[in-house]
């Protein structure tokens, strides 16, 4: 229990620290995000670049003068308080933004998540117990093609085929606009039939990459005793793959699933982009390409502490699933 | 059952099937707005109103732009270049613009539509830094229907200044912060401060308008708007309603065109994906202007950033660079749908120059041609005393190579394209470039500031305006953006001008900016495109255009034929022209 505890307080120690760090970082961004505001009021309002700077300063209640480590107290305190920040941009919380985009998220990143591990697990057991059938450079063929391959290219092309050309899925968005969100069949299937192309374009890019790790680790695992022992005992190739390699050869895996549940939190820009699905990864476009400050650090600071958290669990639970590992005090 | 039994079923199964009456159309376009929940109902705040604005608002007249007061051809000819929206009529005086309002307009929510509303806007407008306030004293409202612009100095310009903005906030809503504003007051010294500041934080749910349409649903990838039916122009629209579906980036909207799922969009289109959409039944390409330019700016300060002496200063210099440069193959490197500018250097716009006099004979008559001819440019070197050295480049009497670094702004893709191309032209003629993007945040300010030697500009902008004044005073008034770029303030070049003298070109643009005299108008006009041509501050080479994809036949018919000065609606609020065409019944919905 005690090192529970140590664990938990150096996770909030470090999230304590990226929060520092990610805030400098930030905040000494070369540039000044007012000037690419007060140009785009120059070129949809026909201002002249004075009048539309300052105008850029009051709307955006930002103060390009304002010392470092005033604007430190100020997103100290609010942290505090629980607020992530404030976007600059469109004066609303953070908080408020997060709330609305992350269930979405959420769903559409942990359905992939799940699913992309669990072929990827699969294929990578076979591949490893038959190394020399034709799955296994299938396998890794797939594996290299889609890591090489950008998820906006995978995403474009479903689109391309199976919304634009074949009409069989939605091409945008979470739900029809017709339809009233609640709790009724037709909306859940409404949900479901939108998030098929996000869900496939997330999982297709995922899935080589566990399938890879999956083999590597069931490949040290099949030089194990017990596997031979397995084998001498003439227990059949199924209740082996099954009981003894995938079990065994799994848990490596899990830290990584961890992090990956982590990570969703920050969302797929490219793929809510192109699938113009209501996530975070549009914010966090938002933030990065108009210089919202206050949305870029509540945002990170999200992803950040996701990513300790799940750290956290995952050695937890790594602990309880292999008894040969034990948490160092 | 007897047989009538059965005929009464057979016409009720008729009924059901056939008997609903024509099918309600929707428009379909794509637009952006903030998805939920940071969409809002208020235009004064970020985030507000999105792709609905030109469809939920209306402004008081819609300004279609070029020289005299009536449309010469297409649709409209014959008409005012002010259509009427939410004012019928007008006077325009030097001392004022009187407007009179249309009666019996509702605003969506029910409240009727007076003066008091406009009244409202331009107030509050006044804390958004609207341009009208330049010449503006004061607005009058002698009654409900009528509206008095006195002006504290004359503008030919009223006309686009009133045109271009949408009445968007009602008095019964905004009132309460629009009586509190004081106009002689800067913005942001109180009242005015605190009313900005109450009034970003007004966020509701719904914009409420005068438009033909009002908005229905909003989520992260559509908009739904349905037809206002109390709209003074509702039995010429012709549409049930609209259907938005959000512009996230062109790759996603490209998809939508090839889909055919839009009945009109405009992004800017790759050439081989735009042969794809025009081959979709119906599909046809507007190309009007967007009232803006790309340029290659000179750094015309004393010396360059590294202190060196400024080559730049010299006019043969200019000259040399920009016949060394091949324009056309420039222009449809950076933007193939642009309009190329091979010729001259007029700093106007090149689809709108011959409208105000600039005509393709006058040019040839009385200005500089700078089409590529790479052996002027070696002969303009040679004269100042370059030499070619073994390898291929010039170098000056020092023996030193001519060396520039040319700088773009890292966000805009085409002006990559651009510098890239101009440094492979320019290193084929013997001048080495050094290509540098800089992102945005800093690119601005530090090329306001002179840190770059050549850099990437607009030219002839009338975002706006949609005149010549506008186009001119970007490079040679002292406040214009592109002026400050070059140094215009402070370059110890003196501009000459058709006599051979210094001319103060700041005057000049100041006074285009104040004569309501067309003939004056156009003699400034060319002797500033003269002055512009002949010094050279820039080299523009294309003229931006938006290409406005449209579908006949599917869903809407009527749309105006490509050559159509309609189109002059499109920069700046394409919205506008479609909502015009509806209200005016040129486009109509195919059942």
């Amino acid at each position: 229990m005690t090192i529970i505890v140590k664990r938990l307080v150096l996770a909030i120690l470090t999230i304590t620290v990226a929060a520092l760090v990610t805030f400098i970082v930030i905040q000494n961004v070369p540039g000044d995000p007012l000037y690419e505001w007060a140009m785009d009021m120059v070129q949809t309002s026909g201002l002249d670049f004075e009048t539309a700077y300052k105008m850029a300063a009051q709307m955006y209640g930002y103060d390009p003068n304002q010392p470092l480590l005033d604007r430190l107290v100020t997103y100290v305190k609010r942290l505090l308080k629980g607020d992530l920040g404030y976007s600059m941009i469109y004066r609303a919380s953070v908080n408020q933004i997060i709330a609305k985009a992350l269930p979405w998220t959420a769903f559409v990143v942990s359905v992939s998540l799940l699913l992309s591990f669990s072929m990827g697990v699969i294929l990578g057991t076979l591949v490893a117990w038959k190394r020399r059938s034709i799955l296994d450079p299938l396998v890794t063929g797939y594996a290299s093609f889609t890591a090489a391959t950008p998820d906006y290219v995978t995403a474009m092309l479903l689109l391309l085929f199976f919304a634009i050309n074949l009409k069989w899925f939605p091409s945008k968005g979470a739900y029809d606009i017709g339809i009233e969100p609640g709790f009724s069949l037709a909306f859940i299937g409404n949900v479901l039939h939108h998030a098929a192309l996000p869900i496939l374009s997330y999982t297709l890019e995922a899935v080589g990459g566990w399938a890879l790790a999956m083999k590597g680790a069931a490949i040290s695992v099949l030089g194990e005793d017990y596997i031979m022992a397995a084998k001498a005992r003439g227990l059949k190739d199924q209740r082996i793959v099954t009981s003894y390699l995938a079990r065994n050869s799994i848990l490596p895996l899990i830290t990584g699933l961890a992090i990956s549940f982590g990570a969703m939190f920050g969302g797929s820009i490219l793929i809510e982009t192109i699938f113009n699905y209501p996530g975070m990864g549009w914010f966090f476009s938002q933030a990065l390409m108009r210089k919202d400050y206050g949305m870029m650090q509540g945002l990170f600071l999200l992803t950040i502490t996701a990513t300790i958290l799940a750290n956290f669990l995952a050695d937890i639970l790594y602990a309880k699933l292999d008894p040969r590992v034990r948490l160092e005090r | 059952m007897n047989k009538y039994g059965w005929w009464l079923i057979a016409i009720a199964v008729f009924l059901l099937a056939f008997g609903t009456g024509a099918q309600e159309v929707y428009f379909h376009g794509a637009s952006g707005w903030e998805p939920p929940p940071l969409y809002h109902g208020n235009a004064f705040a970020p985030g507000g109103v999105g792709g609905a604005w030109w469809w939920v608002f209306e402004p008081l007249f819609v300004y279609v732009p070029g020289p005299g007061d009536i449309i010469p051809s297409g649709l409209f000819a014959g008409r005012d270049r002010m259509l009427p929206r939410l004012a019928l009529s007008y006077e325009d005086t030097p001392e004022a613009f009187v407007v009179k309002l249309r009666e019996g307009v509702k605003w969506h929510d029910g409240e009727p539509f007076t003066s008091k509303d406009v009244w409202t806007n331009f107030i509050i407008g006044y804390l958004q830094g609207w341009g009208i306030w330049r010449y503006l004293d004061s607005i009058e409202i002698p009654d409900d229907y009528t509206v008095v612009f006195r002006w504290k100095a004359p503008t030919p310009f009223a006309k686009p200044l009133i045109a271009s903005p949408v009445i968007r906030w009602p008095y019964h809503i905004y009132g309460k912060w629009a009586e509190k504003i004081d106009v002689k007051k800067p913005r942001d010294a109180e009242p005015n401060k605190s009313v900005t500041e109450e009034l970003l934080k007004f966020k509701p749910e719904k914009p409420v308008g005068t438009g033909p349409f009002m908005l229905d649903k909003v989520t992260a990838s559509e908009m739904l708007l349905v037809k206002f039916p109390d709209h003074w122009a509702a039995d010429k629209v012709d549409f049930a309603g609209v259907k938005l579906l959000r512009w996230t980036n062109n790759y996603v909207v490209w998809g939508y065109l090839l889909g055919g799922e839009l009945d009109a969009a405009h992004p800017a289109t790759r050439r081989d994906i735009t042969e794809a959409i025009l081959k979709l039944p119906g599909m046809k390409l507007a190309t009007p202007t967007d009232l803006a330019g790309f340029c290659l700016a000179f750094n015309l300060r004393e010396t360059l950033p590294d202190g060196r002496p400024n080559p730049f200063l010299n006019l043969k210099f200019r000259q040399a660079i920009a016949y060394a440069i091949d324009r056309a193959e420039l222009a449809e490197a950076t933007y193939w749908a642009g309009l190329p500018i091979t010729d001259y250097a007029t700093g106007l716009l090149e689809s709108m120059r011959a409208d105000w006099g600039v005509t393709d004979e006058w040019m040839a008559a009385n200005l500089t041609d700078y089409s590529y001819d790479p052996e002027k440019a070696a002969m303009l070197l040679e004269e100042l005393g370059y030499k070619k050295g073994p390898n291929g480049i010039w170098r000056d009497k020092d023996g030193k190579p001519l060396k520039f670094s040319l700088v773009c702004h890292a966000g805009y893709s085409d002006w990559v394209i651009a510098i890239d191309n101009i440094a492979a032209q320019l290193k084929e003629f013997g001048i080495i470039i050094e290509p540098e993007t800089r992102p945005g945040a800093i690119y601005w300010k530090s090329i306001r500031a002179g840190n770059f030697e050549l850099c990437m500009e607009w030219t002839a902008t009338s975002w706006g305006f949609a005149h010549p004044w506008a186009e001119l005073r970007r490079t040679l008034h002292k406040d214009g953006d592109t002026a400050r770029t070059i140094g215009l303030a402070e370059t110890p070049y003196a501009f000459l001008g058709p006599d051979g003298k210094p001319v103060d070109t700041t005057a000049m643009v100041d006074e285009l900016g104040a004569t309501f005299d067309l003939d004056k108008q156009v003699e400034l006009i060319r002797t500033l495109a003269w002055v512009h041509n002949e010094n050279l501050p820039v080299l523009p080479f294309v003229e931006k255009r938006i290409m406005i994809f449209h579908r006949e036949g599917v869903r809407v018919a009527g749309w105006p034929a490509l050559d159509d000065p309609a189109w002059l609606l499109a920069p700046g609020g394409i919205e506008r022209f479609y909502t015009t065409l509806m209200i005016e019944g040129v486009i109509t919905s195919v059942p």
